[in-house]
């Protein structure tokens, strides 16, 4: 790029050199005719006697006219000399603009080649990028396809926590509606005691249970696990009981059944807002 | 409107599953509390009423404990009469009523019930079964040992012995005579209705049942010298089996029925361990040593058997596996081990005579915790025998200078005589049964 800008340095350096050399020579022709100017009025001052001067002044115009002429045909050397100058100088210019043009064409070709090769590296360039793009457009799909299953999982995942959160909040509603009851029934009960109230009667009611649940002596139990809900009558009677999972066997599960009745009355809370969590329970027998 | 509706549903639903969970992972090991009322009904003291037998049979178990009939407020006989609270006020959780009445020529029908008091919190009880039978008068013992059986599977999901029997010998002394009277005899597991298969003047020892409960190989010394019969248990008839020079010994049926486990001298002094096919007579001998090698008692899969053997100095149990012949020894926790018989379903628990501080008792030892547990607490137990379903184990024992035959649960809880009539029973073995 530094050498373009040097080369036409160069040119405008030579156009003005031309330019200047052109000046000077007129400049110079200038200078040459004052002298002969001077010499005229000179030849008018010296003209006082006019008879002599007239015959004289044939003569004196004569010469004048041959220096006239001299001068004229001087001066027509000169401009002549000055015109091949020019035209000289001007063939050197125009040599130079001829040899700039070829050079700016040279430039240009090198320029276009220059250009060329650029857009040839521009194509390689932009197939290169073609294919990154290419390639990156297949990692994306495929990034695309498991960031789809990632936000499959993730939305089943959201699904669930927003499902329990769900359902947490409408345990908690419950809860607020519960003891909102209970507040409004004068109740001073807070959340956390009703919990505590709640946990302390699962278990006097596990007590009372596991006390009435036979064990026969040397029967292997092993696993046995029977599950039943049970439905209790505010005073804590066994109102009903349905075995929702049986152990295998019909005699340890009666004798699980057997423990439930015996407990009956269970120990529940007086309370009525309380006893309302325990209207309904699921026990399981497991031999551990 | 809808929406409440809608949200009232939901808080239902919410409440329908907010069900309190209770975990109950133990109880507390102890016997059922049950009542028989009397079948008979116009004398509520009959001794021979079905409901004392039933009563003693559930006794003996080990897994109920059964109220006196003394005790008992009322008789009913019909299970609508009976209001559960009364019961359930006694601490009953269960009650077996019954009715048997004499139909002509000597039939008896007999209905029975039986009842739980807490299978649900009405007064009227729930009837767990209802039978009704007619049966010769002279049967109402073993319908009422089948209807033990009954009750006994239903409250405690597992099949009851109390139809089985049991093969003993009783020793009567001969009036006016040194000499004594040696019976094989077959009785039910209650010791009720025992007679005698086969009676001499000489011993007879070590009776055991084939495994289809038909016959029963003994030893007996009638020709003074020691042999091994089998007998026919409903016919009598009776077979040779082994008459080797010496000892002819502890005779025990394989689980198949082909072959006897015996312990033979074969002219030497000192017994092996030997197998007898019932078929041909050859004989397999399984240990060989100068050792006392006794009382066979076979595994459920018959590849292997427990035996007594002195090769180490005390009388201990070892096991000898029937394809290898490789012996190994299976107690050794105390200073005599005898009498092993592996706990019917088991391979890993056999019922033996131990003997500790106060003399030789019962127990069981765990092959797998390598444990003695000690049922008994008596001095001169002898010949346990576990039953089918291996929840009592028969012995002999020693009361007041008589022996009599003994019954204990597995678990020990309980421990019961059975005194007999006359003379002194002993050896018995528990008949295979419907386990």
């Amino acid at each position: 790029m530094s050498t373009v800008f040097a080369r036409s340095f160069s040119y405008a350096f030579f156009f003005h050199i031309a330019i200047a050399v052109l000046f000077f020579v007129s400049l110079a022709d200038s200078l040459n005719n004052i002298p002969s100017a001077a010499n005229t009025t000179t030849e008018i001052r010296n003209n006082k006697d006019i008879v002599n001067a007239v015959a004289i002044s044939e003569n004196e115009l004569s010469q004048e006219i041959r220096a006239q002429q001299a001068a004229d045909a001087a001066r027509k050397a000169q401009a002549a000399k000055e015109a091949n100058q020019l035209a000289a100088a001007k063939a050197q210019a125009l040599a130079q603009i001829q040899q700039a043009k070829q050079q700016q064409a040279a430039l240009a070709a090198q320029q276009q080649a220059d250009a060329k090769k650029a857009a040839a590296q521009l194509a390689a360039l932009q197939a290169q990028q073609k294919q990154a793009a290419q390639q990156l457009a297949n990692t994306q799909a495929q990034a695309a396809a498991a960031k789809k299953a990632a936000d499959a999982q993730q939305a089943a995942a959201a699904k669930k926590a927003a499902d329990a959160q769900q359902a947490a909040a409408a345990k908690k509603a419950a809860d607020a509606k519960r003891l909102a009851a209970q507040q409004q029934a004068g109740s001073a009960n807070s959340n956390l005691e009703t919990q505590n109230e709640i946990s302390r009667y699962v278990g006097l009611i596990t007590q009372a249970i596991q006390v009435q649940w036979t064990q026969l002596p040397g029967v292997e139990q092993q696993k046995l696990v029977t599950t039943m809900i049970i439905r209790l009558a505010p005073d804590g009677t066994v109102l009903q009981v349905q075995n929702v999972g049986s152990s295998g066997n019909p005699a340890l599960d009666r004798l699980a059944l057997t423990a439930v009745y015996k407990a009956s009355p269970l120990p529940v809370p007086a309370d009525p807002k309380l006893f309302a969590n325990f209207r309904e329970l699921k026990v399981k027998f497991s031999d551990n | 409107m809808k929406k409440i509706l809608f949200s009232l549903l939901f808080f239902f639903s919410i409440q329908a599953m907010a069900a309190l969970d209770i975990e109950i992972t133990r109880g507390v090991v102890r016997m059922i509390p049950i009542a028989v009322a009397s079948f008979d009904v116009n004398n509520p003291n009959n001794p021979n009423d079905m409901s004392r037998i039933i009563a003693n049979d559930l006794n003996h178990s080990g897994q109920f404990k059964v109220m006196a009939a003394s005790q008992l407020p009322q008789q009913p006989h019909d299970p609508d009469v009976v209001s559960s609270d009364l019961w359930k006020s006694l601490g009953l959780d269960n009650l077996v009523i019954g009715k048997a009445v004499p139909t002509g020529a000597g039939q008896l029908q007999v209905n029975t019930t039986l009842l739980d008091l807490f299978h649900n919190n009405q007064s009227t009880p729930t009837v767990l079964t209802q039978q009704s039978y007619t049966i010769p008068s002279n049967e109402s013992r073993a319908l009422a040992h089948h209807i033990s059986d009954l009750v006994y599977e239903k409250l405690t999901g597992e099949k009851g012995v109390f139809s089985t029997r049991l093969a003993y010998i009783r020793v009567t002394p001969i009036p006016n005579s040194r000499h004594k009277y040696y019976s094989l005899m077959v009785s039910d597991v209650d010791g009720y209705n025992a007679k005698p298969l086969l009676t001499s003047t000489q011993p007879i020892m070590s009776p055991s049942w084939s495994p289809d409960g038909k016959s029963i190989a003994y030893v007996s010394f009638e020709t003074k010298l020691a042999q091994i019969f089998v007998s026919d248990v409903a016919t009598g008839k009776r077979r040779l089996i082994s008459s080797f020079p010496g000892i002819n010994g502890a005779p025990a049926f394989s689980p198949d029925g082909r072959y006897l486990a015996a312990a033979l001298s074969l002219g030497k002094t000192n017994p092996n361990i030997y197998l007898i096919s019932l078929s041909g007579g050859q004989l397999t001998q399984l240990t060989n040593d100068s050792s006392i090698n006794t009382e066979p008692a076979w595994s459920a899969d018959g590849r292997s058997l427990l035996f007594t053997s002195d090769r180490g100095g005390s009388p201990q149990i070892y096991s000898v596996n029937i394809g290898t012949q490789q012996t190994q020894r299976m107690t050794y926790v105390g200073t005599y081990n005898a009498s092993a018989s592996y706990l019917p379903g088991s391979n890993t628990k056999f019922s033996l005579l131990t003997r500790n501080n106060r003399g030789f008792n019962v127990a069981i030892y765990d092959l797998q915790s390598g444990t003695m547990q000690i049922l008994t607490q008596g001095s001169y137990i002898e010949s346990p025998s576990p039953a089918p379903n291996g929840r009592m184990i028969v012995y002999s024992t020693q009361v007041g200078g008589r022996r009599m035959l003994g019954m204990v649960s597995s678990n020990g809880q309980v421990n019961i005589h059975l005194p007999g009539t006359v003379g002194e029973d002993q050896a018995p073995a528990w008949s295979p049964g419907p386990v």
